[in-house]
């Protein structure tokens, strides 16, 4: 047979195919073809949430710890320095980058906070005392950078009058840590509670002015100060600081901001130079990649789950119509149109299982956990699902409708044409 | 026309081999009406299921229209029969998701005929049938008879060269039988071959031919004058 005839047989035999299809899907019982595409969506469901899930986990961490913390760039000292030598020339080196937008400057130091009203009631009690680390910023300078400002859960942000104020990560406070691990906290901190900031042998007494809350555990786990009330405390005049995040204008290459950070300051020996991503702890991206695991483990097991369910119904279909396809194959109906009538039914019902489930995730999921993240004692969790990951899975399912609904439908038709007549 | 030559057909049930046709021989030229009779269990069915190519002949061979059907494949003989052979069953066998005219359509759309061309004719076929008015029902919205009907207007919407039809009225009441063979006989004035099993003898009366079958073998051929 010649390739011209192959194809009109083809084309026939695709003809017939959409014909038969067409009406058996017309003509089932709605509520039976709803539930096969509801198990459909439900396979499509399975494989993008859950990976999705798990991916925004992980992304969410990467995207605090980057948003809160580091920035698009963060300047350390080097491990043999405590402070960053040169800041001041550092500083302006930074803002002739020409992709620069904002930077932040913070003192660092270990510090206690102390509730002496709780210290009075029982010396055992919890919560008494903490350690965190206390940053020294300027809040303008921080807010343009990492929009702490927006992360107050209760309070206001520090101004540049508040001297004898600090913003306190809810990390170190009993009230907004609940279950989440057994180190000490303050407890019963308010907005407004006076607490004792101790740092080495120097103290003062401190109100808080807000609580925040990133999402972020390095973040949540320091205590915001003013960097001149800092300095003071800690007799620091060099203006050498310990940390600085810079925010780069949006579409910046990291690497070539680093680059030239590290080619042009002198004392590049001194400083280590990190973009966000070398900023994440190994841990975060071996979770992403965990999760990742996870997420797909889970979407194969959706898919053989949706495999299963569509072979069942056209097997269960095919099998129960027996008679009928001997019959067709009897009035000259080939066994290949037959087959592509059954294929056509099970890609409807992956098609639209997939169509439905895409149109709820991306018109209510996404935004809704978008506005609702789901609350992680290490971070916020939001769905990370992207169209390329969408379109994918999408034709994996469809893959898998295909070939399960031809093979079922292959296994009846090849059956002798008068035992499925006669019923033998 | 048909030549059979030698047909043999044995079924092998466990230990035990039954010859449902033994060494049968005849021809059937263009145009005419056969019967074919007998009683249950004597392999007229069994001789229909082998001249329509349903099934494969143990031995001997079947000429249709000077093709020899021997050598077809599965696929071979399924386009055979779409191009040459319609078959009416005994129990209707109309496709049940299909409307009347849907399920007339279905040999012309395999054919290749565009989906207008194919309603119009099958809307002719159910014409000649008395079911104009029933176009668009359902199998389950028509009488036995009315399933009968349009499983002839199937049968012959594409022209066939032969019409097979396996005891067309033996799940029908008179009225209809008679309507359904008045149909065949109408078929037959126009020239329609037609091979048709009944164990009714007042029905293969009106064949121009008859042929009596028992154990598989032909007992007695009669011709109408």
């Amino acid at each position: 047979m010649n390739i011209r005839a192959s194809f009109n047989k083809l084309k026939k035999d695709i003809t017939v195919g959409k014909f038969l299809a067409v009406r058996e899907l017309k003509r089932n019982n709605p509520w039976s073809t709803a539930l096969i595409i509801f198990v459909m969506s439900l396979t499509f469901f399975n494989m993008v949430l859950m990976g999705g899930i798990l991916i925004g986990l992980a992304d969410g961490m990467m995207s605090s710890f980057k948003t809160y913390y580091s920035s698009d760039i963060l300047v350390k000292p080097a491990s043999q320095n405590v402070s960053i030598s040169q800041s001041s020339m550092l500083d302006s080196l930074i803002k002739s980058l020409p992709s620069y937008k904002a930077l932040s400057k913070r003192y660092t130091v270990a510090a206690i906070l102390e509730n002496e009203n709780k210290v009075k009631i029982k010396d055992t009690e919890i919560g008494q005392r903490v350690s965190g680390t206390l940053v020294g910023i300027n809040p303008n300078e921080e807010d343009a950078v990492t929009g702490l400002s927006t992360q107050i859960i209760v309070g206001e942000f520090l101004s540049d009058y508040d001297t004898e104020a600090i913003l306190i990560g809810k990390g170190l406070l009993v009230e907004y840590s609940k279950g989440s691990s057994t180190e000490s906290r303050l407890e019963g901190v308010v907005v407004g509670s006076r607490l004792k900031l101790i740092i080495g042998k120097n103290n003062i007494e401190v109100s808080v002015k807000g609580i925040i809350d990133t999402g972020n555990t390095t973040v949540d786990n320091r205590i915001f100060i003013l960097e001149s009330t800092m300095r003071a405390l800690i007799n620091n005049q060099s203006l050498n600081v310990n940390e600085i995040a810079i925010l780069l204008n949006q579409g910046s290459n990291n690497l070539e901001a680093k680059g030239y950070i590290v080619d042009n300051f002198p004392y590049k020996a001194d400083i280590v130079v990190e973009t966000a991503n070398e900023t994440l702890p190994k841990a975060i991206s071996d979770m992403k990649k965990t999760f990742s695991m996870l997420g797909n483990i889970v979407g194969v097991i959706s898919l053989i789950v949706g495999a299963i369910t569509i072979f069942i119904v056209i097997f269960v279909n095919a099998i129960t119509r027996r008679k009928y396809i001997g019959i067709m194959k009897g009035i000259g109906i080939s066994a290949r149109a037959i087959e592509i009538s059954y294929v056509i039914q099970s890609l409807f019902y992956a098609l639209s299982g997939i169509l439905f489930s895409s149109f709820i995730i991306i018109w209510f999921l996404a935004p809704w956990f978008d506005l609702h993240p789901l609350k992680f004692p290490v971070t916020e969790g939001k769905l990370s699902i992207t169209a390329d990951g969408l379109i994918l899975r999408g034709l994996i399912l469809t893959v898998t409708a295909f070939i399960s609904g031809y093979i079922p439908a292959r296994i009846v038709t090849k059956q002798n044409t008068l035992d499925a007549i006669l019923g033998r | 026309m048909i030549k059979i030559n030698n047909l043999t057909k044995i079924f092998t049930i466990g230990d035990h081999t039954l010859t449902a046709l033994n060494k049968i021989s005849f021809s059937v030229p263009s145009g005419q009406f056969l019967a074919i009779t007998g009683m249950s269990g004597s392999g007229k069915s069994t001789l229909l299921y082998q001249l329509s190519l349903l099934d494969r002949p143990n031995q001997g061979t079947i000429w249709i229209e000077n093709v020899d059907t021997s050598v077809l494949t599965s696929e071979e003989r399924i386009s055979f029969r779409l191009r040459n052979l319609g078959y009416i069953f005994q129990d209707y066998a109309i496709l049940p998701m299909l409307t009347a005219k849907e399920n007339v359509m279905m040999p012309l759309l395999m054919q290749g005929i565009d989906e207008n061309i194919a309603q119009k004719k099958a809307e002719e076929a159910l014409l000649k049938v008395g079911l104009q008015d029933r176009l668009d029902n359902l199998p389950s919205q028509l009488s036995g008879g009315q399933q009968q009907r349009v499983s002839i207007a199937r049968a012959i919407v594409h022209n066939p060269k032969i019409l097979f039809a396996d005891e067309p009225t033996a799940n029908l009441d008179t009225e209809s039988s008679e309507i359904i063979l008045n149909i065949f006989l109408n078929l037959h004035k126009q020239g329609q071959t037609i091979i048709m099993v009944t164990h009714e003898p007042e029905y293969a009366k009106l064949a121009e031919r008859n042929i009596e079958l028992r154990d598989g073998l032909i007992i007695s051929e009669t011709f109408k004058k």
